[in-house]
Parts: C-alpha cells; structure tokens; sequence
C-alpha cells in the first residue's frame, strides 16, 4: 500500500491567491506620480535623464 | 546556501515591484475610463526586467546614450539592484537601473533613458513610470530616500515636478512617505 502525502490545503490556497491578486496600496507620493502620469510631465523629457554616458 | 535563497529572495522583490508598478498603471487607466475615452491606454504599459528581449529591442534604439548590455554584469554582481524596462506593448520606450546601498535606506538612480531620437508613446512619462515602480521597491525593501546620482541639467526641472529636491550637500534627493491610511 502506498503512502499518501497530503498537503496543506491553506497552503496551497494561499500561494494561489497572491499570485491572482496584487493589493496595491499606494503613498500620497505614488498617488501624484499618477497624477502626472495622466498627461505627461510640463517639461519636454530629454531621452537621457540620469547617468554619465 | 544562504547566498543563493538571498538572491532569490531579492529576485521575488523586484518581480513583486514592476508587478505593482503595472498594476497601479492598470487601475489608474480603468479609473480614467470610469470618467471618459482616454487618449493613451496605460494599462498598455508593462515593467519587465532588462533581460534578453528588452536588450534585443534595445539594438533598434538610434544614437543611445548607454550601452545597455553593462546592465547584464551589474546585475550579477548587485543582486539588490532594480532594472526596468519600461515596455507600450512590444515597444521598448525606456530603461532604468537602480541600486539601494547597504543599509537599503537610499536607493540610487544610477541610469534613466528613454528611448532616443525617434517619438515613442510614452515620451514624456518614462521618468515618472520608473519612479512608480522605483517607489513600490523602495516600500518592499523599505528604502526612506531616493536619489538621482548624476541627473542631467535638462532633467533636472522633471524630477523636481516628480517630488526631487537638492539637500544642502547638492545630491537631488526625495524622501519617501509612509502609506496613506
């Protein structure tokens, strides 16, 4: 007879709904990051924007 | 192998966070659907790691100022470092690189570049999208300040509208909030 393994069933369910679901709970600074990503930024974005080339 | 579960471990964070990223684009566009058409989709937007695809698009850019392909050996070498590229379905518009020090309390924006000469759909958003996916990062590994390490003068007015200041020794810096209740 062979020997049955179980699994916890929490676990599993769990694993499950993290990757179906991402809760995104956001700062008032990511809230104003998507507020000027409605329109775009005033300036006109260089293409270089950090970094020594 | 504790290095090796470490690495994994950063792995999940940086997936977690341009996962995220997405999803605060996807719901900021179905909240603007709510009230209208919109001229850009943003749930169009995606946030994957600078990987072979994105190096592979990376080869259409013209007159880049980078050579992205340093990213690969910096990658190996910082495991903590967040790399973006910041996708309009299969167009590549932008790319970022970004490292935390040893404490994790300060991220650094070591390198930030849209996508040269050519109009991309994303022009004038690449900034702020990396920042939306740098932020989610900097709460998972809780990270307080973040910092442009070499801004270009002409960017320097857009990270100011996107929350930067200069601190008294001159680095442009923002502090991070905690979370709105």
């Amino acid at each position: 007879m062979r020997k049955v393994i179980k699994r916890s069933a929490t676990r599993k369910s769990s694993r499950t709904t993290e990757d179906k679901t991402i809760a995104v709970e956001l700062t008032a600074s990511q809230r104003r990051l998507l507020q000027i990503l409605v329109t775009g930024t005033e300036g006109d974005e260089p293409s270089l924007l950090a970094g020594r080339p | 192998m504790p290095r090796e579960r470490t690495c994994l471990r950063y792995q999940l964070y940086k997936s977690r966070a341009r996962k995220l990223a997405a999803a605060s684009t996807s719901q900021l566009q179905h909240e603007l659907e709510l009230a209208g058409p919109t001229a850009l989709d943003l749930s169009r937007v995606r946030f994957e790691a600078i990987n072979a695809q994105a190096l592979g698009a990376f080869e259409h850019w013209e007159h880049p100022h980078f050579s992205w392909g340093d990213v690969v050996g910096w990658k190996a070498r910082e495991p903590l470092a967040l790399d973006i590229a910041i996708w309009f379905e299969d167009e590549l518009c932008g790319m970022c690189f970004a490292n935390p020090n040893k404490s994790r309390l300060r991220i650094r924006i070591v390198r930030l570049e849209g996508r040269p000469k050519e109009a991309h759909p994303l022009k004038n958003r690449v900034a702020t999208l990396s920042m939306i996916a740098i932020e989610h990062y900097a709460k998972i590994i809780g990270s307080r300040f973040l910092e442009v390490q070499e801004p270009q003068e002409g960017a320097v007015s857009i990270y100011q509208e996107l929350g930067f200041d200069f601190d008294t020794e001159g680095r442009l810096v923002k502090t991070l909030e905690h979370l709105v209740s």
